[in-house]
């Protein structure tokens, strides 16, 4: 699955370990959301969503969308 | 303390423990085979069966410490390690059908059983690794 991440991260100006602490999350599954190698769950997602303020369909992109 | 330094905190604390607790249980297995087996003392049954349970206590620490520590990882590492232990298992029941087939058959010498649990340790390391791979 496609997502901002790495966008959205960079904004903030944040390393990905910065952004895995924020998450209670390892830098290695950061990475991995990062490349798309893996889809996170809904609570981490929402997680996501709060923390750069932005709704979870605008971070992810499932490709399916109109 | 930082999320990745809990995790391998976490990670140190179980590695260890399950090392010891296989050594642990490795070692029980060779006292019991060479030291004090049943069939060498003439015990009965019933009085092999404490010495059974000696060698499931090591088990259950692994066990637990497994449980902890997946309980602790995050949830990517966490699928990772619960589909490796899914792997395990497979190899482990394969592994039992063949050499069960091939001892049927006169093939092979009997098995011990307990020699199952090397490869499903084997099996699960693999496969957490090749996953740890896959997302890098």
């Amino acid at each position: 699955m496609k997502n901002r991440l790495k966008e959205l991260r960079g904004e903030k100006g944040w390393s990905q370990q910065a952004l895995a602490d924020h998450l209670d999350v390892s830098r290695q599954t950061v990475n991995a959301l990062e490349t798309g190698k893996y889809d996170p769950s809904l609570p981490l997602a929402f997680k996501l969503g709060r923390l750069f303020g932005e709704p979870i369909e605008s971070i992810f992109d499932d490709g399916e969308g109109g | 303390m930082s999320a990745t330094d809990k995790q391998s905190s976490d990670a140190r604390r179980y590695f260890l423990r399950t090392f010891l607790a296989m050594i642990a249980f490795t070692a029980i297995l060779v006292a019991i085979d060479k030291l004090i087996d049943p069939s060498l003392n003439d015990w009965d049954a019933m009085s092999a069966w404490p010495l059974v349970l000696l060698t499931c206590l090591p088990l259950l620490i692994y066990g637990y410490e497994v449980v902890r520590y997946v309980r602790s990882i995050d949830e990517m590492l966490a699928r990772m390690q619960v589909r490796a232990a899914a792997v395990a298992t497979l190899a482990m029941l394969l592994a039992s059908a063949i050499f069960g087939v091939a001892e049927i058959y006169g093939v092979m010498e009997p098995l011990n059983m307990t020699m199952l649990l090397p490869i499903a340790a084997v099996a699960h390391s693999v496969a957490s690794m090749v996953q740890q791979v896959q997302v890098r």
